[in-house]
C-alpha cells in the first residue's frame, strides 16, 4: 500500500513541475512546442531554448525567466535581452583581457561584452583567426567560445526582426503618402511592400540634404538608416521555424530570412510568417488570447506544410520530458535510498529495509519511464550515444538487482541495485552536463534492427557484467568479514554463477550481431577495431572464468576474484575504447578520463589481490 | 518447459534443451524480421506530391482590365516574378517569351513586377518581343500585394509554374535557361496536361 502510495506521490510531483503555470500572463508553453529544426532533428522550441541557455550561462533558467521565457524575449523583444547578463565567464584571465566590469556572478549581457570586444579588437580578431589547434590556453580557448556565443546569440536575435513592429511614421500626411496608419508601428515585411513609395520620396533628399530638414525628411532618414541597420539580419539562420514548401519531405527547414532570400517562400509561409508576425504583435500588446491563438495557427501551419516530419504527440513528449527530470530525480531516489541502507547499517532498525526498497523501485520506475520517453521522443532504441548507453545499463543493473532481490529477499540485490544505479546515474548525469542528448544518429548507425539488436544485447550484457563484478566484490567481502556465514556465500556464489551465465549469453550474441551489422555497414564480419576486441575481451573472459569453474581449476574463491575482475574489463572495453582515441568506436582522447581508469584498474587489482591473499592465508592457517 | 540457465550450467538436460530451443526461436524470429524489413523499403519512384491550389488574387492587367486568376483560362500558367532594374531579368525575359510564344495558347505567362515606378516597367517591356501575346498578363505589382503578401516573394526572378488545374507544382529560383532542355521539357509537360484533358 505504501508503495503504491509513494509512486502515485511522485507521478503527482512529475506533473507539477511539467504543467506548472508559468509566471507570466503569456502562455510560454504554447511557444515551447512549436516545432524548429536544429542538430538535424525535428524539436519542440523548449529543447532549442534549453540548448542555447545552458550553451550561453549554464543553466537551464535566468533572473527567475524559465529557457523558454528568455527565448520568447530574444526573439519578440531582443533589445530588452541584449542588456540581460546571460553569458557565463569561467575564467578570471578572460574577464580581465576584456577589461569587463567585475560582477560577482560573472555573467554579462550580449551589450557589456560586444562594447569589451570591440575595445579589444586587435586580440579578439587575432584569436578568431588563428588555427584553433594553436590555441593551447584553456582562456584564450574560452574567449573564442565566448565569440562564438556571441555570434550565435546575435543570429538568433535578428531572427524574427522582419516580423516585429519597429517601423513607425508619426507624421499624418507622410504616413498617407505611404498608405501606412499613422502613429501604428509596423514591421520590415510591411516596410518592403512600401518600398517603392518609400524611394520615391526618399530619392530627391538623396541629393540635397537642407540644414533643416523638415519632420517628414527625418522621419524618411530614420526609415533608411533603420533599412539600413537590418540588413545584416539577412544572414540569419539558426531559427528554423519555416517547413520547406517546395522540397519534397525530409529536408531542411529555413530561418525565415534565409527562406526570403533563398525564394522558398509560398503562399503557405506566407500565411505561416503572418501567424508569426500576429505573435509578435500579441507579444507587444501583451494579450495572452490572441498569442495562444497565433500559436495553434501556427502548430496547425507547420503540420499542414511538414505533415511527415512533425509528430505533435512527440514534441509535447519531450516538452515533459525536459521538464520532469525523470533521471535526476530518480538519482535523488537512488541516492536517499543509499542513505536508507547506511543508516539500516549502523541504526540496525528494520523499517529501513522496505523504505530502501520502496526508494529502489520508485527511482527505477522513474528511471524506467525517461527511457520510454526517449524512446518515444527519438523513435530508435535508446543506446546509440555513451551518455544513452550509460543510463541504460544503470536501468538494466536496477532491474537485475531487484530480480535478485526478489529471488533472495536477503537485502543483497537493494544494496547492489541502490548502489549500482546510484554510481550509473551519477555518471550519467556528468556526461548529460553536455547540453543536447538526444542527437540523431550517423547514418551507418542508423538502421534500427541492428540498433535494436546488437547495441543493446552488448548493453545489457555490460550491465550484467556489472552486477557479476559486484557479486564478486560481494563475495569476497563476505568470505573475510563473515567467515563463518556457510548459507549466505552459497547463495551469493549462485547469484554469482546466475550472472555470470546471463551475462555471457548477452555478450556472446551481442558479439556475434555485431559482427553480421559489421559484415552489412563495413563489409567485414571482424576488423579487430579496439571495440570488437573488447567485446571479445569480455566474452572470453566470462568463458575462461566458467571453464574455469567447471573443471576445477577456480574454486569458489577463485572464481569470485575472478568475476570482480570483469569490472576492470567492462570498464576497459566500455569506456576505455570509446574515450581512448583509436579505432572506429572512438569518441576522441579525453586526459581525464585515462587517469581515473587507470586509477580505477590499479585499485580494482590491489582490491582483488590483496583478498585473495587473505582468504588464501586463512586457509593456510586453518 | 524451463528457460532456467544456471540449471542447465549444472547439467540439467530439459533446461539445457528448452533454453537451447528459446534461443534459436529468438534468433529465428530476428532474422524473419530483419527479411521482412528488408523487403519494405520505401520505393524508389518519388512518391506524387499533393499539390497545393494557387491562391485566388486580383489584378489589373495591361489592357487596364481587372482579373480573377481563378478565372484564367485552365492552361499551364507561369506565374513570373521580376522587375525591370535586375539584371537576370532583363535577360531571361525575352527566352521566357519565345517559350510562350511557342507553346500557341497552351502555356500562359502572369508576369508580376515588382519595379518602383510604371514608367520603367512600361519602357522595359515596350523593347520586349512577343510581348503582346494574348496570353500574357503584365502586371504591376506596387505594393507588393501579389509577389509579398501573397507569394512570400521577396526577391527577383523567381517563378511559380502552375498547372491546368491551377496548383502549384514547381519553383523556380533565378534564372533556369528557358532554352535549356530540362526546363523546355517541363514546360512542355505543363502544356501537354492541357491537351489530355
Amino acid at each position: 500500500m505504501m508503495k503504491y502510495l509513494f509512486v502515485l506521490l511522485f507521478g503527482l510531483l512529475i506533473m507539477q513541475s511539467a504543467w506548472a503555470a508559468e509566471n507570466s500572463n503569456l502562455d510560454s508553453r504554447a511557444f515551447a512546442q512549436l516545432p524548429v529544426q536544429h542538430n538535424g532533428r525535428i524539436e519542440p522550441l523548449d529543447s532549442f531554448a534549453r540548448f542555447y541557455l545552458t550553451a550561453f550561462s549554464g543553466n537551464t533558467s535566468i533572473d527567475s525567466m524559465t529557457s523558454d521565457e528568455w527565448l520568447v524575449e530574444l526573439l519578440f523583444a531582443p533589445d530588452r535581452a541584449y542588456h540581460r547578463a546571460v553569458f557565463k565567464i569561467n575564467k578570471l584571465e578572460v574577464e580581465h583581457t576584456l577589461a569587463l566590469p567585475n560582477h560577482p556572478s560573472h555573467r554579462y549581457s550580449f551589450l557589456e561584452i560586444a562594447a569589451a570586444m570591440a575595445a579589444h579588437r586587435e586580440i579578439v580578431n587575432s584569436l578568431i583567426s588563428a588555427n584553433p589547434k594553436n590555441i593551447t590556453d584553456p582562456a584564450q580557448q574560452q574567449l573564442v567560445t565566448l565569440y562564438t556565443h556571441m555570434t550565435v546569440f546575435l543570429d538568433i536575435s535578428r531572427s524574427l526582426s522582419l516580423l516585429l513592429p519597429v517601423f513607425e511614421i508619426d507624421d499624418a500626411a507622410l504616413a498617407k503618402k505611404m498608405d501606412v496608419p499613422a502613429g501604428e508601428k509596423f514591421s520590415y515585411l510591411e516596410m518592403m511592400r512600401h518600398k517603392t513609395v518609400y524611394l520615391a520620396l526618399a530619392k530627391p533628399m538623396m541629393n540635397k540634404m537642407s540644414n533643416h530638414p523638415t519632420r517628414q525628411q527625418i522621419s524618411l532618414l530614420q526609415i533608411g538608416l533603420m533599412l539600413k541597420h537590418m540588413e545584416p539580419d539577412k544572414q540569419s539562420q539558426l531559427l528554423r521555424i519555416v517547413p520547406p514548401a517546395w522540397q519534397k519531405d525530409n529536408s531542411e527547414w529555413l530561418s525565415p530570412w534565409v527562406m526570403l532570400q533563398a525564394g522558398q517562400g509560398a503562399p503557405q509561409t506566407a500565411a505561416l510568417l503572418q501567424s508569426w508576425a500576429r505573435m509578435a504583435q500579441a507579444y507587444q500588446n501583451n494579450n495572452p488570447t490572441e498569442w495562444t491563438a497565433a500559436a495553434k495557427d501556427i502548430s496547425q501551419q507547420n503540420l499542414s506544410l511538414a505533415k511527415k516530419q512533425i509528430r505533435p504527440r512527440a514534441l509535447t513528449a519531450e516538452y515533459i520530458y525536459n521538464h520532469a527530470y525523470l533521471f535526476e530525480i530518480s538519482f535523488g531516489l537512488y541516492f536517499t535510498a543509499l542513505l536508507a541502507l547506511l543508516i539500516k547499517l549502523g541504526a540496525r532498525r528494520r523499517i529501513f529495509y522496505p523504505v530502501a526498497a520502496v526508494l529502489l523501485c520508485g527511482g527505477f520506475v522513474l528511471h524506467f519511464t525517461g527511457e520510454v520517453l526517449r524512446i518515444y521522443i527519438m523513435a530508435r532504441p535508446p543506446v546509440g550515444t555513451l551518455y544513452e548507453s550509460i543510463i541504460f545499463v544503470g536501468l538494466v543493473v536496477v532491474a537485475g538487482s531487484l530480480l535478485l532481490e526478489a529471488r533472495g529477499r536477503n537485502g543483497l540485490g537493494l544494496a547492489i541495485g541502490v548502489l549500482g544505479g546510484f554510481i550509473l546515474q551519477a555518471i550519467g548525469m556528468t556526461f548529460a552536463a553536455t547540453a543536447d542528448n538526444m542527437e540523431p544518429l550517423v547514418a551507418v548507425l542508423n538502421t534500427n534492427f541492428w540498433l535494436a539488436t546488437h547495441v543493446m544485447a552488448i548493453t545489457t550484457g555490460y550491465g550484467c557484467c556489472l552486477l557479476t563484478g559486484i557479486l564478486g566484490h560481494v563475495y569476497l567481502l563476505q568470505k573475510i568479514l563473515r567467515p563463518t556465514r556457510y548459507n549466505m556465500h552459497q547463495e551469493t556464489s549462485r547469484m554469482m554463477s546466475t550472472a555470470s551465465l546471463v551475462a555471457l549469453f548477452f555478450t556472446l550474441t551481442g558479439t556475434i550481431l555485431g559482427g553480421i551489422w559489421a559484415d552489412q555497414s563495413w563489409g567485414r564480419f571482424w576488423g579487430w577495431d579496439p571495440k570488437e576486441n573488447g567485446a571479445l575481451l569480455i566474452v572470453l573472459w566470462l568463458l575462461s572464468m566458467l571453464h574455469g569453474r567447471l573443471s576445477g581449476l577456480l574454486r569458489a574463491n577463485g572464481f569470485a576474484m575472478a568475476a570482480a575482475a570483469t569490472l576492470i574489463t567492462v570498464t576497459l572495453s566500455w569506456f576505455g575504447v570509446n574515450l581512448l582515441s583509436v579505432g572506429l568506436h572512438s569518441y576522441g582522447f579525453i586526459s581525464g578520463i585515462a587517469f581515473n581508469l587507470f586509477l580505477f584498474v590499479s585499485i580494482e587489482i590491489i582490491f582483488i589481490a590483496a583478498c585473495g591473499l587473505i582468504l588464501r592465508r586463512r586457509r593456510v592457517v586453518t | 518447459m524451463r528457460f532456467d540457465l544456471a540449471a542447465a550450467a549444472r547439467g540439467d538436460m530439459r533446461a539445457k534443451l528448452s533454453s537451447l530451443f528459446a534461443i534459436l526461436v529468438i534468433c529465428g524470429l530476428a532474422i524473419a524480421y530483419d527479411t521482412w524489413h528488408q523487403a519494405e523499403l520505401p520505393p524508389t519512384i518519388t512518391e506524387i506530391n499533393t499539390f497545393k491550389m494557387t491562391p485566388n488574387f486580383k489584378f489589373t492587367a495591361q489592357n487596364s482590365k481587372t482579373y480573377d486568376f481563378n478565372h484564367l483560362p485552365k492552361t499551364g500558367i507561369i506565374l513570373h516574378f521580376w522587375a525591370s532594374w535586375c539584371v537576370p531579368c532583363q535577360v531571361e525575359l525575352p527566352e521566357l517569351l519565345k517559350q510562350i510564344q511557342n507553346a500557341h495558347g497552351e502555356l500562359a505567362l502572369v508576369a508580376v513586377s515588382i519595379d518602383n515606378s510604371h514608367e520603367a516597367m512600361q519602357k522595359f517591356i515596350d523593347q520586349l518581343p512577343y510581348r503582346n501575346n494574348t496570353h500574357i498578363y503584365w502586371i504591376w505589382d506596387q505594393n507588393k500585394d501579389i509577389s509579398l503578401k501573397t507569394f512570400n516573394t521577396a526577391n527577383v526572378p523567381e517563378s511559380i509554374l502552375i498547372n491546368s488545374q491551377h496548383q502549384m507544382v514547381q519553383k523556380i529560383v533565378g534564372d533556369p535557361g528557358w532554352n535549356s532542355p530540362d526546363i523546355v521539357k517541363q514546360l512542355n509537360e505543363l502544356a501537354m496536361e492541357n491537351n489530355q484533358r
